[in-house]
């Protein structure tokens, strides 16, 4: 059984159905059909084989009937689809387009439908699609190449007749998003301080020629573009947060066009370049209107069913609602998240926001109350570039109920169930709403400052520890702080039991909880790690009562050297701390230093590192310099293998003696650049390993990997409840690996469970499984470099005497010697070859 | 007989149904604990809330009277086959006094269908079978109606009883029905026949359930205090009920879906009229009449008035946990705002009492306030500074070495661990390159041997020289010729064996046997010794005496041995520079003490005296005379420090005087 979800919501538009009950969402491959009154997803259409990018309800208008339920979806794997969405069935049709498609617009279907006697015009749908360059192999899937190949162009597609109409509209180095007018006459493009409006031609041609293009000049970068109802007003937002309204493009006589046709020098503008109007240069628009409140830029733009309203959304995190004939403006702040998109709804008074915190907010016009609101899970957040090294928590299971938490941004802990894959409960470390971007000069460095960097739980799930920090600004101010919880006991609840400031006076690399324990240990950089136990002497001076608080037992250091990483033996009898490139041992209970481990070639900062469960092997990553993983075995202290990975992530399974790691693809000198924008080096391989073997037991290959994670949950959370009732308890416990990729779409399977293989990752992310090693070793050319070494206390025992009791039984039972003699021949003959061979081995 | 309210927890314990006898449905998400959907009745829905108070068919109309969830299938089998969870669509279907069944969909939030008219005079109980396909409505009119739950049509209707059937149940395997009013009747449902009749129960049955297995039935009914088990196999023949679990209030509802004979554990859960869940959990039938049930319970507010106090809603088992407790889902607290929690029963018997939450919304904001106090923990807080009482770490090695570890610290004046601790070849030939260099004594040879565990510590630190008898003091036939040994090859170990004999004859004897130069080696070694630790004088001072007496001529005439000699002999100048002044106060505490005798024994007379010192005004260096000359002749008596005594007077004397002059 394997449990999909996660995903983000808010990453392109939703749609409404056309009786308003449903919400279409697009997340990754799948479009998941939400019913607005619950707020559950009803059902997924699933068929595509890549993210899907845009989802166009079909308007009643077409047909007249209101329950249909039909949809058109367009995806990154280069086909459009379909839909009947009352039913998960597979889609109606499916067009091969060919090229990745990232957004798509169809104006035929808002068009009035046409009258009696009329024959049905084509379905002509606006493509913008990432285009290969010249010269590159056209291949569908080549995302490889990273975006130098690929530029955005502009198609026009006739879904009936499945082919393209001859000539591009536009290109652009990068794919934009397109946008049409309410009833399909225009559609719009951004594309840097340009905005292209195109009329919609109501007659079939053959070429995009036929299609007219007004192309309207600003300053700025402009972002979002949309029309108004009437059709006469485009609104476009730009990078510095102004909002301009055009009146009546487009709609020059057509003696002008034919004049400047005419006459191709009078199309330069020679008189100022601003007229009167704030129309700029020769733009084809009667006026233009500029409205002005947001600080940084306008991301969505979306007018009222009737034109009378504007709303504006960025990443201040509040809704602006214009009326442009007054330019009055109402405001809602406070929504957790840049707005992203604003969808108008069936009912004119609820409009969906998508926030870029995973929420899609119903919002009520008349009263701008939050009706309800879809949280999805939340995003990842890279650490910024200074804290890069910190191997912080992901997400973690909450060992009690199997559930998942993320440190979100913004100081909280979201907690979510990976089964029904929805949003349970968010615990905030520390009080803090979300403010904004940050008003800083350079927005590109503006991130958030605080952060959750370290989660860890006990073992039975009673008590947690988080570490938040606050970046210092220009050197002043940054602090970290280790909080300790107390859970509830039957509920997701958390109460706050101890704080501790500023714990190691510098940045905090990891956190581990004892397996069996009270006991946690923070390793930092100022050369120490802390070992924290509960303690109950703790005087409140008011009222002399005792209070469990937790209070530092011992520090240990080692050379001077950083700590970068810690783990617990599974017993919790040893202790590894990693001191920059040797792995310490420790006895966590007195303390103790046992032994230290250097690795000999070419030594580098450890960064991961992880006992295995019932083995004796000691797994430990570096990903500096020459990315390297190391299997220890410790009874002997000898490396026993290791591999050339970039090791993003490592787990080890509770339940059996195999770990897990995503490993980075692409180089790792590019990793370490720059590189959070290509998608080469996004792609990472997740692979399980036996310890005592290096090639892996079964790898998969996934998009998305930085910033991924993965996990071995300890409950069974892959089996039904029915499953659960008729199990035989003496079955193998199986183990469950949940794999989480820097996009937070999950995967939970089982990864030793050969029969679900196949199925695994072959939908959403993933390029299908990777056969065993081979395809392995090819990615890394001499990966796998083992240095077995025997351990030498193992001796090879031979058996007893090969034939056994025979001689000692006593003579009357014994068989004639004749007829003995052969086979004890025989025997002692097999032992002396098997002696030769093993000599000549 | 109407519940209030009606409760009811999805199959898969995720939602969780509240109805109202007003027609409101409420679903709440049991993970989360928020409210999921609220449904109203559908006229009120499709005619406008304006009109529908008019019609009266707003929410008000609809009476409902019984409520339960079915789980169904999608119409995609691809779907399923997936193991999608959302392959399967939520039904919520409500019975209403009107005779009436009406099916929500649970994720939309919308009526799927209605059903009209199945039972005249209102539904009173609404079974389903497993998979949910087909619904068996029962009426106050003692009919069963056979409904599609896919698309709510009616497909059969049957007479159950003549009077009003109470409640109903679907075995496991969807093949018989059980009805009850007062008594317990057992339909065939492919023949629509009766098989079995059960009686018993005095009145109503307000509580029926199947076991998991569908060879029992579980009933209760209004008034009683019990719970009872009913055997429902075909092959069997019992009319009366097999075990009654009594418990101390009448039971509105039974779960009985861990109740599964052969498995080993029977478990059993029924939520009584005044909110408590009783838990039944034993290994065979018979066990499960003598277990004492275990209750779970909210805890009673006694600030809160009587609408506010919180109770238990609703309660099912839940999925086992790891250990195969038996976990309990219960929602407690109002209807407003009932609260989730997983109980875990761990023993027959307990009580476990829930802390009431009444953190609702509509609680009056006095009661909030209340507990916004009571949840204000007090939080400990450390700052910087927390790591001040903390043990610093230290190296973990097999052999105690605390002495050694010290010399570490003292050497390297820093909580770090030094390099030799890495049991690493090049690490190890540092060290010992280091150590060469570092102090050419004694003392790093010995903390060698400390290391390698050759020597004992307190030997080689001679801290406790009564515990020397650990080490195997050598025969004294063989002392001379391993002492002689030891001297040639400078072997600390050995010579050390040879130092731990304190026998005087032994050490005359060997010392005497020994050559000249061994002698003066011995003296010098010996002597390094006290250097390093003073405090093994004792051990060392016969061995001393011993070569200084035999072979004093030899000594005095090698010059090579003057600076021994002569540090020897400052050696033992300065211990008796210390000696004078001990010897002194010795003598004052002695004569204090005999002063103190003396006084206890002439009590009365010493009293006389003291009385004519007041008296007397002149004299006291006289007095004082006498006080010495009495401290003296107390003295005398027995005291062999009397001549010290007198040299303590002198002496105090003579620095007053020199403090006078």
């Amino acid at each position: 059984m394997v449990i999909r979800g996660g995903a983000s919501l808010v990453r392109y538009q939703p749609a409404f159905s056309n009786d308003g009950k449903r919400l279409l969402v697009c997340k990754s491959a799948l479009v998941t059909v939400y019913s607005t009154a619950t707020s559950l997803p009803v059902l997924h259409l699933s068929g595509h084989k890549d993210a899907v990018t845009t989802v166009i309800v079909v308007p009643t208008n077409i047909t007249g009937n209101v329950s249909t339920n039909h949809c058109w979806t367009a995806s990154m794997d280069g086909t459009v689809r379909f839909w009947d969405f009352s039913t998960d069935a597979p889609p109606i049709k499916t067009i091969v387009v060919g090229r990745p498609i990232v957004s798509m617009v169809i104006p035929s279907l808002l068009r009035p439908p046409p009258k009696e006697g009329e024959k049905a015009s084509n379905m002509i749908a606006y493509l913008s699609l990432r285009w290969l360059k010249e010269g590159h192999e056209p291949r569908l899937e080549a995302v490889e190449g990273g975006k130098v190949d690929w530029h955005g162009r502009v198609k026009v597609y006739d879904l009936t007749k499945s082919r393209y109409l001859q000539g591009s509209l536009i290109k652009t180095i990068t794919p934009q998003a397109l946008s049409v007018s309410p009833f399909g006459s225009f559609v719009g493009l951004t594309w840097n301080r340009k905005v292209h409006v195109w009329r919609v031609p109501s007659t079939y041609s053959v070429h995009v020629r036929c299609i007219t293009l007004t192309t309207l000049h600003h300053t700025k970068t402009c972002r979002v573009v949309t029309f108004d109802p009437t059709e006469r007003v485009v609104a476009a937002g730009d990078d510095t947060g102004r909002i301009l309204c055009w009146q009546s493009v487009g709609e020059r006589r057509l003696d002008q066009i034919v004049k400047q046709k005419g006459s191709p020098t009078s199309v330069i503008p020679k008189g100022p370049k601003h007229s009167a109007s704030g129309v700029r240069g020769n733009d084809d628009a009667e006026s233009c209107t500029t409205y002005h409140w947001h600080a940084n830029a306008v991301q969505s733009l979306c007018f009222s069913v009737d034109g009378t309203y504007l709303f504006s959304g960025g990443s201040e995190g509040t809704l602006v609602i214009w009326q442009p004939e007054t330019g009055k403006q109402q405001y809602r702040p406070r929504l957790g998240g840049p707005l992203v998109y604003i969808t108008q709804s069936k009912d004119p008074s609820v409009f969906a926001i998508s926030c870029l915190d995973n929420t899609i907010k119903f919002i009520n016009l008349g009263t701008t109350h939050v009706e309800k609101c879809f949280q999805g899970i939340r995003t990842f957040t890279p650490l910024p570039d200074v804290l890069k090294w910190v191997s912080n928590t992901r997400a973690l299971f909450e060992p009690k109920d199997g559930k998942l938490a993320f440190p979100t941004d913004h100081m909280g802990l979201q907690f979510y169930d990976p089964v029904r894959d929805t949003h349970l409960a968010e615990v905030q470390i520390a009080p803090r709403t979300y403010v904004g971007a940050d008003f800083k000069k350079d927005l590109s460095e503006s991130g958030p400052s605080t952060f959750v960097t370290h989660v860890a739980f006990s073992s039975d799930g009673s008590i947690m520890a988080t570490i938040d920090i606050c970046l210092p600004e220009e050197d002043i101010g940054g602090s970290a702080t280790l909080k300790f919880w107390d859970r509830h006991a039957r509920r997701l609840s958390y109460t706050l039991s101890t704080v501790v400031n500023d714990p190691h006076g510098a940045d905090i690399t990891s956190m581990v909880y004892h397996p069996s324990q009270h006991l946690l240990v923070t390793c930092s950089v100022d050369a120490t790690f802390k070992v924290w136990v509960q303690s109950s002497d703790f005087k409140v001076e008011d009222d002399y009562e005792t209070v469990t608080g937790w209070r530092c037992r011992s520090v240990g250091s080692y050379r001077h050297k950083q700590m970068l990483a810690g783990a617990f033996s599974p017993d919790g009898s040893l202790l590894a701390a990693a001191a920059e490139e040797l792995v310490t041992l420790w006895n966590p209970y007195t303390n103790g230093f046992v032994t230290s481990l250097a690795s000999v070639p070419s030594p580098q900062k450890i960064r991961h590192l992880a006992f295995v469960h019932k083995s004796q092997f000691l797994v430990a990553a570096s990903t500096e310099g020459k990315p390297r993983m190391t299997v220890w075995h410790l009874p002997t202290l000898s490396v026993r293998w290791s591999s050339l990975l970039y090791v993003e992530a490592l787990a080890v399974d509770p339940r059996n003696s195999v770990f897990s790691v995503i490993a980075l693809t692409g180089p790792p000198s590019m990793v370490t650049k720059d590189g959070y924008e290509d998608a080469a080096n996004r792609k990472a391989v997740v692979a399980v390993f036996n310890p005592e073997d290096p090639t892996p037991i079964a790898a998969w290959s996934i998009r998305e990997g930085r910033g991924g994670t993965l996990m071995f949950s300890t409950s069974n959370l892959l089996r039904d409840q029915e499953e659960v009732k008729e199990s035989d308890d003496g079955r193998k416990p199986e183990s469950c690996l949940a794999v989480l990729t820097g996009s937070r779409e999950y995967v939970l399977f089982n990864p030793l469970d050969k029969k679900v293989q196949p199925e695994v990752f072959a939908l959403p992310a993933p390029q299908g499984p990777e056969e065993g090693a081979s395809a392995f070793s090819a990615l890394y050319g001499k990966a796998a470099t083992p240095k077995i070494r025997e351990p030498k206390d193992v001796v090879g025992m031979r058996a007893a005497r090969p034939w056994g009791d025979l001689l000692n039984a006593p003579s009357h039972v014994l068989p004639s010697l004749t007829r003995i003699s052969y086979a004890f021949m025989e025997s002692l003959l097999e032992k002396q070859t098997d002696t030769e061979e093993q000599r000549n081995l | 007989m109407t519940k209030e309210v009606l409760t009811a927890f999805s199959p898969s314990s995720d939602f969780l149904a509240v109805a109202t006898t007003d027609g409101r449905i409420k679903t709440w998400d049991v993970g989360s604990g928020h409210l999921r959907g609220e449904f109203v009745d559908v006229a009120a829905s499709t005619s406008g809330a304006g009109t529908a108070i008019d019609d009266g068919s707003g929410h008000l109309a609809v009476d409902y009277s019984c409520i339960t969830w079915i789980s169904l299938p999608t119409s995609s089998k691809k779907a399923r086959k997936k193991g999608n969870k959302n392959g399967q669509s939520l039904l919520l279907v409500l019975g209403t006094a009107a005779g009436d069944v009406l099916a929500w969909d649970a994720s939309l939030g919308q009526l799927k269908w209605r059903a009209n008219d199945c039972n005249a005079g209102g539904i009173k109980a609404i079974g389903k079978s497993r998979c949910g396909k087909i619904l068996y409505a029962a009426g106050a009119d003692g009919m069963i109606c056979e409904i599609d739950s896919g698309n709510g049509q009616v497909l059969e209707k049957f007479r159950a009883a003549k009077t009003a059937i109470s409640c109903v149940a679907v075995s496991p395997d969807g093949g018989s029905l059980l009805t009850a009013s007062s008594e317990l009747k057992l339909f065939d449902l492919s023949s629509k026949k009766r098989i079995r009749k059960f009686t018993g129960h005095p009145a109503e049955v307000t509580a029926l359930a199947f076991s998991q297995d569908g060879k029992y039935a579980l009933s209760s009914s209004t008034g009683e205090r019990q719970v009872s088990i009913w055997e429902c196999e075909p092959n069997t023949s019992t009319t009366g009920a097999v075990l009654s679990l009594s418990c101390e209030q009448s039971v509105v509802s039974l779960d009985g879906s861990r109740f599964i004979e052969g498995t080993g554990l029977l478990k059993l859960l029924a939520v009584s009229e005044g909110g408590v869940a009783y838990v039944w959990e034993a290994t065979s039938l018979e066990k499960l009449a003598s277990v004492k049930p275990a209750t779970v319970s909210v805890a009673r507010n006694p600030g809160a008035s009587k609408g506010v106090q919180g109770c238990i809603i609703a309660a099912i088992l839940a999925k086992e946990g790891a250990e195969g407790v038996t976990a309990v889902q219960v929602a407690h607290g109002t209807i407003a705002k009932p609260a989730f929690e997983q109980v875990h029963v761990s023993a027959m018997g307990a009580n476990l009492v829930l802390a009431s939450d009444a953190s609702g919304a509509l609680l009056p904001a006095s009661h909030q306030m209340e507990i916004d106090t009571v949840k204000k923990t007090n939080v400990t807080v450390l700052g910087p500074e927390n790591a001040a009482d903390a043990v610093i770490s230290k190296a973990h090695v097999e052999f105690d070495d605390s002495e050694r570890s010290r010399n570490v610290k003292k050497r390297s004046a820093s909580i770090d661990l030094d390099d030799d601790e890495v049991p690493q070849a090049e690490n190890l030939e540092e060290e010992e390159t280091a150590a060469t260099m570092d102090e050419d004594d004694e003392q790093t040879m010995e903390e060698r041997l400390i290391s390698l565990g050759i020597v004992d510590k307190e030997v080689a630190n001679g801290d406790k020289p009564e515990t020397v008898v650990k080490v195997v003091p050598p025969r004294g036939d063989s002392l001379r010729v391993l002492l002689s040994q030891a001297l040639q090859s400078d072997d600390s170990s050995m010579l050390e064996r040879c130092l731990s004999v304190q026998d005087e004859k032994l050490i005359k004897n060997t010392v005497s046997k020994l050559r000249p130069t061994e002698a003066s080696k011995f003296l010098s070694v010996c002597m390094l010794r006290l250097e390093t630790r003073p405090r093994r004088g004792l051990a060392l001072v016969s061995w001393l005496r011993a070569v200084l007496l035999q072979h004093s001529a030899s000594l005095m005439t090698n010059p090579s041995m003057q600076p021994v000699l002569t540090t020897l002999y400052q050696l033992i100048e300065a211990r008796m520079t210390v000696f004078r002044p001990l010897l002194a106060l010795s003598g004052r505490l002695d004569l204090i003490t005999a002063q103190i005798l003396g006084q206890e024994a002439g009590l009365v007379e010493e009293v006389e005296e003291v009385v004519e010192a007041v008296v007397y005004e002149e004299g006291d260096s006289e007095i004082e005379v006498e006080e010495v000359e009495e401290g003296e002749e107390a003295e005398e008596s027995g005291s062999s420090g009397s001549d010290a005594n007198e040299t303590m007077i002198s002496d105090s004397e003579g620095e007053e005087d020199a403090g006078t002059q």
